[in-house]
C-alpha cells in the first residue's frame, strides 16, 4: 500500500509539474549557455520569421532527412536571382523578440553567438550569409553593414556560427537591443521552370556567457560636456555614412591614426575627376550614426543653449593652409554651411557655436532649434586636378555644452 | 462486490479525483483557467441560444474586454435568416450561438439546397465562415471595448483547426454568405440551416430573396485595394507569382483592383525582365472583366535598358536601329524619329525614358501577343484600356509644400512623353502621308493618351489657392542645343500672374494644375464630400479642369473619425457600405483605401519605425491611434489556406455593389431623358436616390435613423425600380414635395399600363414615352404608394412610403434652415405683427402664422393630422390642436412637446411663444447627435419683457439704447464674446438689424459701456454694397480667431440675389476665399467659412473679415445679423 500511495504522489507531483510546464511561459534561465531561438515546430515558430527583398518562400518541413531538431524544420525556396538587389538583398529575418511566444532575447549583452543548421539541396556550394538588426531607440532599424559570411557545402547540413563583434554594434543601447538578425541567401540561378534554390534551415540557437560585454574604454561618449554625435571609433559608424556625387569620394576606417590615441578616425580620399570642376566630394555622417541615436534622442535638445559648440578635428596632409566645408542638412534642405580652415599636416579642431549656426541658419530660420531637423552633417574638400587624390582626416565630431 | 473490490474501486475513484484535483492545480497555475463566466450576463440561461442579426449596422461583440458578458437578448426572438440579394452579387448575414454558463464544445452548420417552387438555389452558392474576433480597445465608435467579429475562416477551416467551440458566456457568429448564378431565377427561396452544438441540433429557417436583376461582374465603380507584397512577405512568407495572383484574384472577387498586376519586384530590377512578365499580366487581366483598372509602374532612376534599333523586319515587327549619331531612329521609310528617351533621361525622379520605352513595348504587344509582329490579328488587346498611374508625387501632395510642382512637372513629361510616342506610333502607321490608321491602331493611341493619373489630395483648398505659378510652358521644339534635340530640363517656364516669367523651382507653389493632362482621376478625403459647400468646392475645383476628362474619387485612411464612415473596425460595418451609396450620390465614381493587408505596424511615425507583427489575428492596431486602418484582410499561412477576408471587407464589397448598382438604375434615368428628347440631368434620379438616403446618412456621417431594417427596405426598393425598369420599361422619374404634395413623375412606353395604388393613371407623351404625373396629398391616409407597370401578363412594382419620406425630407431640411426666428425678416420691412389665419387640409385644425416669422412647412400632430403651413418661407405657428390637453405634436421626427405645455416651431436654435406667452428656445444638441436629444431647452424670456441671464447655455443683457443682448458664449471664452443685438417688438424677441456689438476684451457682459460696434459705418443705417460701398468690414481682432477656430457662420440678409466672398485680413494681407456665396433674396442666409481658408493660422488671427460683392456690383441691401465664430 505505501508502495502504491508512493507511486500516487509521484504521479500527483508529476502532473502538477507537467501541467505547469506545459504552459510554456516559462523563461529560459540566462544562466542557460543555449537558447533554441527556433526550431520551427509549430505556426508561431513561423510568426517571428519575415522574408525580405522577395525571397521566395518559407514554408514547414517535415521530412525527417531535412530536420535537425524536433520533427520539423524551415523549407526555404530562394526564387530566381532577376529579382534581387544589393540593397535589399533576400533573406529571411529573424525576430530576437520572440512577442508571438512571450519571449524576448533581444538583449545580446550575455549573448556570444548565434548558430544555426542550414542544408544545402543544390549541387555546389553557396554563400550564406548572417546580419544583425538593431532597434534604436530613436526608431529606426539599423541593419548592421557588416555581414559574416559563410560557404554552405552542397548536399550537407553546415552549423553556421555567428560571432557577436562589439565593434559592429551601436554604441548606445545597441547591445541591449538587438532586434533581429537577417540569414542572407546567395542570388539563385534563373533556371526555368523552377527557378529556385532549396535550403532548410533548424535549430536556431543563441549561446549565452556569464561575463556580459564589457564597454569600450572610448573617450567621447557622453562625458559630462562632451557629447559624442560620431568618434568614428566603432566601424559600423563608418559603414553608414552617404557619400555624394555618386561615390566621388572614398572612405576608410583608420585605427592607426586618430586625434586622441583612441578608437580609430575617418579618411576621405576624393576619387580623381577627369576635370577641374570645382566640386565638393564630401560624405555625410546620417543621423542614424550619431551614436547610433539621432541627436534629439541622444542628447536632451532643450538642454542645449547658444554657447553650446558643434567640434570636430581635422587633418589635412600635406603643407600650408587647407579647407575643409561642414554643412549641417535637414531631410531636404541645407541649414547651415561653414568652412574650417587651418594648416595641413597637423591636426586642427574646428568649433562652431550653435548661436553662430543658427545665425547662419538659411532654410526656414523660423522654425526653431537647428537640432531639432539636423538630418545629417557632411563634409567634404575640394576637387584636386586631374589625376590628383586629395585626402583629408575627420574625427570626434562632438557636441561641447558650454556654460550658458 | 467483495469487499476488496469495492476498496479497489474506491480507491480508484479517489485517485482519479485526485489526479484530477493535480492536473487542476497545475492549470490553474498557468493562468488557463477555464473561463466560468454565468450565462446571465447574456440575458439568457439557456445552453445555447440561436439567433439571426444581419449585423451591417451593430456589431455583435463575442465579449467584454474584461471576458464579461454582453446582453443583447433584446434580439434573441429574431430566428428567421433573410437575405435579399440580386444574381451575381453575394450577400451575407450572421447566425449568432449564445452559450449559457457552460462552454460549448463543438458545433457545426448544415443545410441543403434552398428552393422556391421548382427552381433551386443550390448549396455551392453559399459560403459559410466561423467569426473570429480580435481584441479591441476602441478609440472611437459606440460599441465599446471587447472581442470584435473581424477575419472570417472558412467553416471547414475552423473544424479542421478546432475553432467551432465557444466559450460560456459568450456569442459566436456563423456568418452565412450567398451568390446567385447570373440566371438564378427570381424568388424566394426557403430552406433551414440545421446548427449541431454538443449533440443538439437547432434549425434556423431562412429565407433567401434573388432580386431579378443581375448585376454585371465587371465593376463600374472602382477600388483600388492597397495590397503590398511587402506585407505578403513580413506575414505570408511567400513572394511567388502564385501567391500575388492568389491575392490579386481575392481582391478582384470583392471588385477591388489592388492596382498593380502581380508581378515581382519593381522596373528597377531590370526592364527586360520586368516586360516579360509585366505585359503577359496586363493582357490577363485587361481580358478579365473582373478588373477596373491597372497602375502602370515607372521607374524611379536609369535603369540597364537594352538600346533597341528600329526598323521593321520582314514579318512587319520593328526592329529598332539608330542613325550613326544615335539620335534617331528611322522609321521604315528613313525618316528620322528622335530617340528622345537618352535626353529626357530622369525628371524628379521619374525616369521618362523607361516610361517611353514601356509605352513603346506595350504597344507593340497590344498586336503581337504571338510574336509575329506589329499585324492585327485575333489577339488584339488594347493593353491600354485599363491604364492608370499612381506616381508617389501624387500621394497626397496638396499637404507637403513644394510638393506640388514637383507633381505638376513631373507629369507634365510623363503625359508628353506619352504624346510623343503616340505621334511616333501615328507617324508609322501613317502610309505616304495619309492617315490611315485601323479602328484598333487609333484605340491604342486614344488610350495611350488618355491613361488616368491618379491625384491624391488632402484638400482642394491648396490647389485652388496655391500661388505663384499662372502659366507653365513647354517648347518642345525649341532647338537651344542646336542638335535638333529638345533640351527637356531648359525649356519649362513658369510665369506668375502678370506674365513676369519665374525661373526658379523656388517657387513652390503652382495654380495650374492638371488642366493640361488628358485624363486625371481626383482623389480626396471623404470629409471634402460632407457638405453641399464642400461638395461644390471639390466639384468646382475637378470641373475647372474642363477641357479633359476626369474622374473623381474619395478616400479614407486613419481619418476621418466616427461618426464619418470609414473602413475601422471600431465602428459600424454600414460606414463602409455606406460610402458606396455616397459615391453615388455625390457623383465621385471610386475609392482608394491605401492598404488592405498591413501585415505591419508602423508603431511611431516620425520617425517612421515600423515594426512586424507576430500575431496577424491579435493586432488591432496597426496605424497609429486607429484600429482597423489598413487592413481588411488576414493572412491565411497559419490556416495552411490563402488569404482570408474581414467581415470589413465583404462590407467594401456591399459598397462596391451597391454603387454599381446605382449606377445601372441610373442609366435607365438617362434613357428615359433620351427617350423624351431631353438632355438628361440628375435631378430626379437624385431625389428618388434621397428617399432612400436620407435615412441612411448625413452628408458623410452616420446615423442612428439607419437600422438594418432600412438598409433592407432601401436596396429592395432600388431593386423593384431596376425590375421595373427592366422588365416593363417603367421609370420613376422624380420624387417632389410640393408644398403639401407629393408628385411622383413616371415614364413608361405606350404599351405599359401604370397604376397607382391601383388606379390605373393617364399621361402624356413626351418623345417616344408617355410620362405620367401623380401628386399624392400628404394627408392620404395612404402612406404606402404602390406604382405598377404591367405589361401584357408581367407585372412589376415599387413602393414608396411618403410619410417616411415626408418626415425625413422635413428634418432633413432642418440643417439647412437655420434662417429661423429670430433671425427672421425683420418685421420693420414686411408686415410686422400681421396674422394670417390657415385653415387645414382636413378643415379642423388651424394654423395661425405671422408674416414675417418663419416655420417650416409640414408637421403631424400625434392624431395625424397634417399641419399645413403654406406661407412661404415665414411663418410662426400658433396651432390650437384639437385636444389640447392629450396632442402631441410632432415637429421633427427628432423633437415632441406636449400641447398642453407649449408648442414648438423648429428644433434648431428657435424661438417660439409658448401657451404661457414666454419665449422658448430649442436647439439641437450635435454632441447627441447618435442619440438625437434635440429638444434641449436654451433659453427661456420670461413675460416677454424680462431677460435672465445665465439661463443654460443662452445669456441676454439689456444694452443701454433698451434693446436686449444675447450673449452668444456657446464657442467663445469669456474675452472673446460676440454679441448679437436684439430688440423687443411688440413684446416679441426679435432681432435689432443695426448691426454688430461685441464685448472688448475682459469687459463685463452686464456693463452696456463695455460694448463696442466694430462695424464700420452708423449705427442703424443700411448698407449698401454697390452704391454706398463695395464691401462690408468687421473688427473681430479681440476674438483671436487662429485656424484652431473650426468655423466662422455669418447670417446675411439682402433684398436682390446678391453673390460675395469673404475674406479675412491677418497682419496687413488680405486673403479671400474662393468660395462665392449666393445670396437669396428676402431671407437670411447662412454663410460659413474656415478661419483657416481666410489666411488664419495658429499665430495670426483675422483681425478684420469683410463681405463683399463677389461679382458684379449691385443696389443691394446688406444685413448683417449673427457672426459667431465656433472653435
Amino acid at each position: 500500500m505505501k508502495k502504491f500511495l508512493l507511486i500516487v504522489l509521484s504521479l500527483i507531483l508529476a502532473l502538477t509539474a507537467l501541467s505547469a510546464v506545459g504552459c510554456g511561459k516559462k523563461e529560459v534561465e540566462k544562466s542557460n549557455p543555449l537558447i533554441v531561438l527556433n526550431d520551427f515546430e509549430n505556426t508561431k515558430d513561423y510568426d517571428t520569421i519575415h522574408l525580405r527583398g522577395y525571397l521566395g518562400r518559407v514554408t514547414k518541413n517535415t521530412d525527417p532527412n531535412f530536420v535537425t531538431r524536433g520533427n520539423a524544420s524551415a523549407k526555404v525556396e530562394v526564387e530566381a536571382e532577376r529579382y534581387t538587389s544589393d540593397t535589399n538583398p533576400q533573406s529571411i529575418y529573424q525576430e530576437c523578440n520572440l512577442k508571438a511566444k512571450g519571449l524576448n532575447y533581444s538583449d545580446f549583452t550575455y549573448t556570444s553567438d548565434i548558430t544555426l543548421d542550414v542544408f544545402n539541396t543544390q549541387d555546389s556550394a553557396k554563400e550564406f550569409k548572417l546580419q544583425l538588426v538593431y532597434e534604436l531607440t530613436g526608431g529606426d532599424n539599423l541593419v548592421s553593414e557588416i555581414a559574416q559570411t559563410y560557404t554552405l557545402e552542397p548536399g550537407v547540413w553546415t552549423t553556421v556560427r555567428y560571432t557577436v563583434d562589439r565593434a559592429y554594434i551601436p554604441v548606445v543601447d545597441g547591445i541591449s537591443y538587438v532586434k533581429a538578425f537577417v540569414m542572407i541567401f546567395q542570388d539563385a540561378p534563373d533556371n526555368q521552370p523552377n527557378p529556385f534554390d532549396v535550403y532548410y534551415v533548424d535549430n536556431v540557437c543563441l549561446y549565452k556567457t556569464s561575463v556580459p560585454f564589457a564597454t569600450e574604454s572610448r573617450a567621447l561618449v557622453h562625458r559630462d560636456n562632451v557629447k559624442e554625435i560620431c568618434s568614428f571609433d566603432s566601424l559600423w559608424q563608418v559603414k553608414n555614412l552617404g557619400l555624394e556625387y555618386n561615390a566621388s569620394v572614398a572612405v576608410a576606417w583608420c585605427k592607426d591614426f586618430t586625434v586622441d590615441g583612441v578608437g580609430a578616425s575617418l579618411r576621405i580620399d576624393t576619387i580623381p575627376g577627369l576635370t577641374s570642376y570645382a566640386d565638393w566630394p564630401s560624405v555625410r555622417i546620417m543621423n542614424t550614426t550619431f551614436t547610433g541615436n539621432s541627436v534629439g534622442n541622444s542628447i536632451d535638445l532643450t538642454l542645449i543653449n547658444d554657447n553650446d559648440e558643434v567640434v570636430f578635428d581635422y587633418y589635412i596632409p600635406g603643407e600650408g593652409m587647407d579647407n575643409v566645408s561642414v554643412t549641417f542638412n535637414a531631410m531636404y534642405d541645407r541649414l547651415c554651411s561653414a568652412t574650417a580652415y587651418g594648416p595641413r599636416g597637423q591636426w586642427n579642431t574646428f568649433r562652431i557655436s550653435v548661436a553662430q549656426i543658427n545665425d547662419h541658419i538659411e532654410a526656414d530660420a523660423s522654425a526653431g532649434n537647428v537640432f531639432y531637423r539636423l538630418k545629417n552633417i557632411q563634409f567634404g574638400i575640394g576637387r584636386g586636378l586631374p589625376g590628383v587624390v586629395r585626402s583629408f582626416y575627420i574625427d570626434n565630431v562632438r557636441l561641447v555644452i558650454n556654460p550658458n | 462486490m467483495s469487499k476488496r473490490n469495492f476498496l479497489k474501486k474506491a480507491f480508484s475513484k479517489f485517485l482519479v479525483l485526485v489526479l484530477c484535483f493535480a492536473f487542476s492545480i497545475g492549470m490553474v497555475a498557468c493562468g488557463n483557467q477555464a473561463s466560468a463566466l454565468s450565462g446571465t450576463g447574456t440575458g439568457t440561461t439557456a445552453p445555447l441560444t440561436v439567433w439571426t442579426h444581419d449585423g451591417n449596422v451593430e456589431k455583435i461583440l463575442q465579449k467584454r474586454l474584461t471576458g464579461e458578458s454582453i446582453d443583447y437578448s433584446t434580439y434573441y426572438d429574431n430566428k428567421e435568416f433573410a437575405i435579399g440579394v440580386f444574381q451575381n452579387e453575394t450577400e451575407g448575414s450572421n447566425i449568432i450561438l449564445t452559450a449559457g454558463d457552460k462552454k460549448i464544445n463543438e458545433y457545426t452548420i448544415d443545410f441543403a439546397d434552398f428552393t422556391a417552387g421548382a427552381n433551386v438555389l443550390p448549396k455551392s452558392a453559399f459560403s459559410v465562415y466561423n467569426q473570429k474576433y480580435i481584441e479591441n480597445v476602441p478609440k472611437e465608435g459606440i460599441f465599446g471595448g471587447g472581442w470584435y467579429p473581424d477575419c472570417l475562416l472558412p467553416m471547414d477551416i475552423a473544424v479542421r483547426y478546432k475553432e467551432n467551440f465557444i466559450d460560456a458566456g459568450t456569442h459566436q457568429a456563423i456568418y452565412i454568405t450567398v451568390k446567385p448564378a447570373k440566371d438564378q431565377a427570381p424568388g424566394v427561396y426557403s430552406g433551414t440551416f440545421t446548427i449541431t452544438a454538443d449533440g443538439k441540433t437547432y434549425p434556423v429557417t431562412a429565407k433567401v430573396e434573388v432580386y431579378d436583376f443581375m448585376l454585371p461582374t465587371e465593376p463600374v465603380g472602382e477600388y483600388a485595394a492597397g495590397a503590398s507584397p511587402a506585407n505578403l512577405q513580413a506575414g505570408e512568407l511567400d513572394t511567388t507569382l502564385p501567391k500575388l495572383e492568389e491575392y490579386y484574384n481575392f481582391f478582384v472577387d470583392f471588385r477591388c483592383s489592388p492596382g498593380n498586376v502581380p508581378v515581382h519586384g519593381s522596373l528597377s530590377y531590370g526592364f527586360d525582365a520586368y516586360m516579360e512578365e509585366w505585359i503577359p499580366q496586363v493582357r490577363k487581366y485587361t481580358l478579365d472583366e473582373r478588373v477596373g483598372f491597372i497602375n502602370f509602374p515607372y521607374a524611379t532612376y536609369t535603369v540597364d535598358i537594352t538600346y533597341e534599333t528600329e526598323k521593321k523586319d520582314a514579318n512587319g515587327k520593328i526592329v529598332y536601329e539608330t542613325d550613326a549619331s544615335g539620335e534617331y531612329v528611322l522609321d521604315a521609310s528613313g525618316n528620322k524619329i528622335p530617340v528622345m528617351e537618352d535626353k529626357i533621361e530622369s525628371h524628379n525622379n521619374i525616369h521618362c525614358g523607361v516610361w517611353i520605352r514601356m509605352l513603346r513595348r506595350l504597344t507593340e504587344a497590344c498586336f503581337d501577343a504571338n510574336g509575329d509582329g506589329i499585324q492585327e490579328d485575333s489577339e488584339f488587346v488594347n493593353l491600354f484600356e485599363k491604364a492608370s498611374t499612381y506616381f508617389v508625387y501624387f500621394d497626397e501632395f496638396s499637404s507637403t509644400p513644394g510638393k506640388d510642382l514637383t507633381a505638376i512637372t513631373t507629369l507634365q513629361f510623363v503625359v508628353y512623353a506619352a504624346t510623343l510616342v503616340g505621334e511616333e506610333y501615328e507617324a508609322l502607321w501613317t502610309n505616304n502621308g495619309e492617315k490611315d490608321l485601323t479602328e484598333n491602331q487609333q484605340a491604342v493611341i486614344d488610350s495611350m493618351l488618355s491613361i488616368k493619373h491618379r491625384a491624391i489630395s488632402t484638400s482642394p483648398a491648396p490647389l485652388e489657392h496655391s500661388g505663384y505659378v499662372k502659366k507653365m510652358e513647354f517648347d518642345m521644339k525649341d532647338n537651344t542645343s542646336g542638335s535638333g534635340i529638345t533640351d527637356w530640363t531648359k525649356n519649362y517656364k513658369y510665369y506668375d500672374d502678370d506674365g513676369n516669367s519665374l525661373i526658379s523651382f523656388n517657387n513652390t507653389k503652382a495654380t495650374m494644375f492638371i488642366t493640361d493632362f488628358t485624363e486625371c482621376v481626383f482623389v480626396t478625403g471623404i470629409t471634402n464630400y460632407a457638405t453641399d459647400e464642400a461638395r461644390a468646392e471639390y466639384h468646382n475645383y475637378a470641373d475647372n479642369c474642363q477641357l479633359y476628362n476626369h474622374e473623381k474619387w474619395v478616400y479614407t485612411a486613419e481619418n476621418p473619425k466616427y461618426p464619418n464612415v470609414n473602413n475601422h473596425l471600431d465602428t459600424s460595418l454600414w460606414g463602409i457600405q455606406a460610402m458606396g451609396w455616397m459615391q453615388a450620390d455625390y457623383d465621385a465614381n471610386g475609392n482608394l483605401y491605401w492598404s488592405s493587408t498591413l501585415c505591419r505596424q508602423y508603431v511611431t511615425v516620425s520617425p517612421l519605425y515600423v515594426d512586424y507583427l507576430q500575431d496577424y489575428y491579435q493586432t488591432s492596431e496597426r496605424y497609429r491611434g486607429t484600429n482597423g486602418d489598413g487592413y481588411v484582410a488576414y493572412i491565411g499561412r497559419p490556416y495552411e489556406t490563402g488569404p482570408l477576408a474581414g467581415i470589413r471587407l465583404h462590407a467594401i464589397r456591399d459598397a462596391n455593389e451597391d454603387y454599381d448598382l446605382l449606377y445601372y438604375l441610373e442609366k435607365y434615368y438617362e434613357e428615359v431623358a433620351q427617350a423624351k428628347g431631353l438632355e438628361y440631368n440628375d435631378k430626379g434620379f437624385k431625389n428618388v436616390l434621397h428617399t432612400m438616403t436620407a435615412d441612411l446618412y448625413d452628408g458623410v456621417k452616420m446615423i442612428k435613423s439607419t437600422t438594418d431594417k432600412t438598409i433592407y427596405n432601401a436596396r429592395k426598393l432600388v431593386a423593384d425600380l431596376l425590375a421595373m425598369a427592366k422588365n416593363v420599361g417603367v421609370v420613376v422619374d422624380n420624387y417632389e414635395i410640393i408644398e403639401d404634395t407629393v408628385r411622383f413623375t413616371i415614364s413608361a412606353p405606350a404599351d405599359v399600363e401604370v397604376k397607382v395604388n391601383n388606379l390605373v393613371q393617364t399621361g402624356n407623351t413626351v418623345g417616344s414615352l408617355v410620362e405620367y404625373v401623380v401628386t399624392i396629398p400628404m394627408s392620404s391616409t395612404e402612406k404606402a404608394i404602390k406604382i405598377t407597370g404591367t405589361k401584357g401578363d408581367l407585372s412589376q412594382s415599387a413602393t414608396f412610403n411618403i410619410e417616411a419620406v415626408a418626415s425625413i425630407s422635413q428634418a432633413g431640411s432642418f440643417g439647412s434652415s437655420a434662417s429661423v426666428l429670430p433671425e427672421s425678416i425683420n418685421r420693420v420691412d414686411v408686415d410686422a405683427g400681421k396674422t394670417e389665419v390657415i385653415t387645414m387640409a382636413d378643415g379642423e385644425n388651424q394654423v395661425s402664422a405671422i408674416k414675417g416669422t418663419f416655420y417650416d412647412y409640414y408637421a403631424f400632430d400625434s392624431n395625424g393630422t397634417h399641419i399645413k403651413i403654406s406661407a412661404t418661407g415665414d411663418i410662426a405657428v400658433d396651432y390650437t390642436p384639437i385636444d389640447v390637453e392629450n396632442t402631441v405634436v410632432k415637429l421633427t421626427k427628432y423633437a415632441y412637446i406636449i400641447a398642453s405645455e407649449s408648442y414648438l416651431a423648429t428644433s434648431l436654435g428657435n424661438f417660439m411663444k409658448g401657451a404661457d406667452g414666454n419665449y422658448y428656445e430649442f436647439s439641437r444638441a450635435d454632441e447627441d447627435y447618435y442619440d438625437k436629444t434635440y429638444s434641449k431647452l436654451n433659453r427661456y424670456v420670461k413675460n416677454g419683457e424680462e431677460y435672465v441671464v445665465n439661463m443654460d447655455e443662452g445669456t441676454y443683457i439689456k444694452a443701454k439704447d433698451g434693446t436686449y443682448f444675447e450673449v452668444d458664449l456657446t464657442d467663445l471664452d469669456a474675452t472673446s464674446t460676440m454679441v448679437v443685438a436684439y430688440s423687443l417688438v411688440d413684446g416679441k424677441f426679435v432681432e435689432d438689424s443695426k448691426g454688430i456689438y461685441m464685448l472688448k476684451e475682459g469687459g463685463d457682459v452686464t456693463n452696456n459701456d463695455d460694448f463696442i460696434r466694430p462695424m464700420e459705418g452708423e449705427e442703424g443705417k443700411r448698407y449698401k454694397l454697390g452704391t454706398d460701398r463695395h464691401q462690408l468690414q468687421f473688427d473681430i481682432s479681440s476674438l483671436k480667431v487662429t485656424e484652431g477656430f473650426s468655423l466662422i457662420s455669418i447670417k446675411v440678409y439682402t433684398d436682390k440675389d446678391t453673390e460675395i466672398t469673404l475674406g479675412g485680413q491677418v497682419g496687413t494681407q488680405v486673403t479671400y476665399a474662393g468660395t462665392r456665396y449666393q445670396l437669396k433674396a428676402g431671407q437670411w442666409n447662412e454663410v460659413q467659412i474656415k478661419p483657416a481658408a481666410l489666411g488664419a493660422t495658429a499665430t495670426r488671427p483675422i483681425k478684420l473679415l469683410r463681405l463683399r460683392y463677389a461679382g458684379v456690383e449691385q443696389d443691394a441691401t446688406l444685413i448683417v445679423g449673427k457672426i459667431v465664430v465656433v472653435k
